[in-house]
């Protein structure tokens, strides 16, 4: 029990988040009420607070408060790093959702194979050019040549980054954290006032 | 491919695509002897198959297709009358009620209380039969539809009708039908066990069900709503690339999602005072010093690397990198068996002004670890220093000694 208790603070102070693929351990005693507290109270001394998404796929921490200077300047900075970091991620996202077919974006548990998305890019034109942008991009640059060295090259960055996991050779198992990064994406949709309205919706509205 | 021949492949493999749209993997039933067929379905666009090593699956067109085909079906058939039903009940006790009381008609009432029964039976079914089917659906997340707009509909007709079924409960008032059986033992048992156990089971049923069908509709517009998001900011860097959103951090009151905490490094010193570390740790020390070099003569798997994309840069070393690899050549050109043994503490002029004894020990060490496994086992290198008075696993260097490693001869 307090081997495990130390195991979940170590990891969320460090920056983790602990989902059911990722940690399942972890992620099964913070299920529990009570030891949740524990660890809220405990984190709370070092002014953090344990979070989850909505939908409960992931927990991890967040500042209480952005009072002090420093802690306004490293949450600034940690998150203009993302959010100057999405363009790429949502291209990613696309490229791997179109290969898939997906209908809805990449969720936490979803299993990717990279023969299938890589057998669907070789079969578009537009998804190849894509995977070349996106292995120049600073996020996701990668010195290997031919699709499939870049395809790898893309997802090992995404494991990197904690959106993937890399169970098996060629298979892939996306995280809990997209659950938090979607609510990112929100804030800013809404705090920009980007348009969410569909195409199609536009259209029917003229 | 023309509409005609969609049409037709439509038509003449109804059955096998039907198979395929009720397979809860979605998955067409390949054998050899419809494989000419799959491959025309495939060929006109009607299945594909997404890996070489999986199954065909019907494409995302025939699938909605199918889909608002099924729903309007589905919309028609979880339609239970339960006032009809009841109304049925009440007629049939009434007469049942007026043929018993008349003497000359036993066998009306057989077959009445027959009736009844088996009305009473079939509404207890029915009502088990609707909770079940809305179970399925939200339990297998509507899987028989594949948009996410389509499971949204899905999950707000399937809520519909959940709380169709439960007002529709109300309309069964057991106790007045409990009440006009006029004491019929048969009757009653009928009422006040069969009816009344599928009516509480059923509400009950509705409860959870609405609740857990709530949830699955948030959970579907969240997906929709993340879905939209993603679309939207996709469509906005298409015209605004390389935007940087640095502006958003001018407003402080962000939300907790982005008030991600730094993550922290934490420390794991060794208590050396703790005696009961002490066996323990000694141990790691002395298995580390047993940990042999990497061995540079095992072959690695070369990186594929594009040699066009590649740019040659020129590093400069330092001064005192260039002092300590000097001070190994010194060692390889030294006649003497003296000037062929040197330590850094004797050496230290070599290194440039100000360099310290400590820095100058991790130079040469540096410089020693980086060598290749033939070059260093020229040398032998030595750490000359104590071990702690108190604590004995803790070996203190104060200086290091390299010496030419001549074959013994």
């Amino acid at each position: 029990m307090n081997d495990l208790f130390a195991e979940v603070v170590e990891a969320l102070l460090a920056g983790k988040f602990i989902c059911e693929y990722s940690n399942p351990e972890q992620f099964q005693f913070l299920l529990n009420d009570g030891r949740r507290d524990k660890v809220n109270h405990y984190v709370g001394q070092m002014g953090r607070e344990l979070q989850c998404s909505p939908g409960g796929e992931t927990y991890y921490l967040v500042m209480q408060s952005l009072a002090r200077p420093e802690t306004q300047r490293a949450v600034v900075e940690t998150m203009r790093s993302v959010i100057n970091e999405l363009e790429p991620i949502i291209r990613c996202l696309q490229l791997i959702d179109s290969a898939q077919k997906n209908d809805s974006p990449l969720l936490p548990g979803d299993t990717l194979r990279e023969s299938v998305i890589l057998r669907a890019i070789e079969d578009a034109p537009a998804a190849i050019e894509e995977l070349e942008a996106l292995a120049r991009s600073q996020k996701f640059k990668t010195t290997a040549s031919g699709l499939a060295g870049k395809l790898r090259g893309i997802l090992a960055k995404l494991v990197d980054s904690g959106y993937l996991l890399h169970p098996n050779e060629g298979f892939y198992t996306a995280t809990g954290k997209w659950a938090w990064l979607y609510e990112v994406i929100d804030f800013v949709v809404h705090h920009e006032h980007i348009d969410v309205q569909e195409e199609h919706e536009q259209e029917s509205l003229l | 491919m023309s509409t005609r021949s969609l049409f037709g492949a439509l038509y003449q493999h109804a059955e096998l695509i039907d198979q395929g749209y009720s397979d809860p993997g979605m998955e067409l039933p390949e054998s050899p002897d419809n494989r000419r067929i799959i491959d025309s379905l495939i060929s006109n666009k009607i299945a594909w198959r997404p890996d070489i090593y999986g199954g065909v699956r019907l494409t995302k067109p025939v699938r909605e297709l199918l889909d608002r085909h099924h729903q309007k079906e589905r919309l028609r058939h979880l339609d239970a009358d339960i006032g009809g039903r009841i109304d049925l009940i009440r007629r049939q006790m009434l007469m049942y009620i007026n043929a018993v009381r008349s003497a000359d008609r036993s066998d009306d009432i057989q077959m009445l209380l027959y009736s009844i029964r088996e009305q009473v039976y079939e509404l207890a079914e029915l009502l088990k039969d609707n909770t079940r089917r809305l179970w399925y659906r939200v339990e297998n997340d509507f899987m028989y539809v594949v948009s996410i707009e389509a499971k949204i509909a899905e999950n707000n007709t399937a809520i519909e009708q959940a709380e169709r079924l439960s007002e529709a409960l109300t309309a069964i008032n057991i106790e007045a039908l409990y009440d006009d059986c006029g004491g019929d033992r048969q009757l009653r048992q009928l009422f006040a066990v069969v009816l009344q156990d599928a009516v509480s089971s059923a509400r009950s049923e509705l409860i959870d069900l609405l609740v857990r069908m709530r949830a699955s509709l948030f959970k579907f517009q969240s997906l929709a709503r993340n879905a939209r998001n993603v679309r939207a900011l996709q469509r906005f860097f298409q015209h605004q690339p390389g935007y940087r959103f640095d502006h958003l951090f001018e407003n402080m009151h962000l939300p907790a999602p982005a008030r991600l905490a730094t993550p922290l490094l934490l420390a794991h010193t060794a208590n050396v005072r703790n005696p009961n570390q002490e066996i323990m740790l000694s141990d790691m020390l002395q298995g580390l010093r047993r940990q042999p070099v990497t061995d540079e003569d095992v072959v690695a798997v070369a990186e594929d690397i594009d040699d066009a994309q590649m740019q040659t840069q020129l590093v400069a070393r330092d001064a005192t990198t260039a002092a300590a690899r000097n001070f190994f050549a010194d060692l390889l050109s030294a006649k003497t068996p003296e000037a062929q043994s040197q330590t850094a503490s004797a050496s230290i002029a070599a290194a440039p002004t100000g360099t310290s004894l400590e820095a100058w020990i991790y130079y040469i060490y540096g410089e020693y670890q980086g060598m290749n496994s033939e070059l260093r086992n020229l040398f032998k290198l030595e750490w000359l220093g104590r071990f702690h008075e108190v604590y004995d696993g803790n070996f203190q260097s104060t200086d290091i000694r390299v010496c030419l490693n001549r074959p013994a001869n």
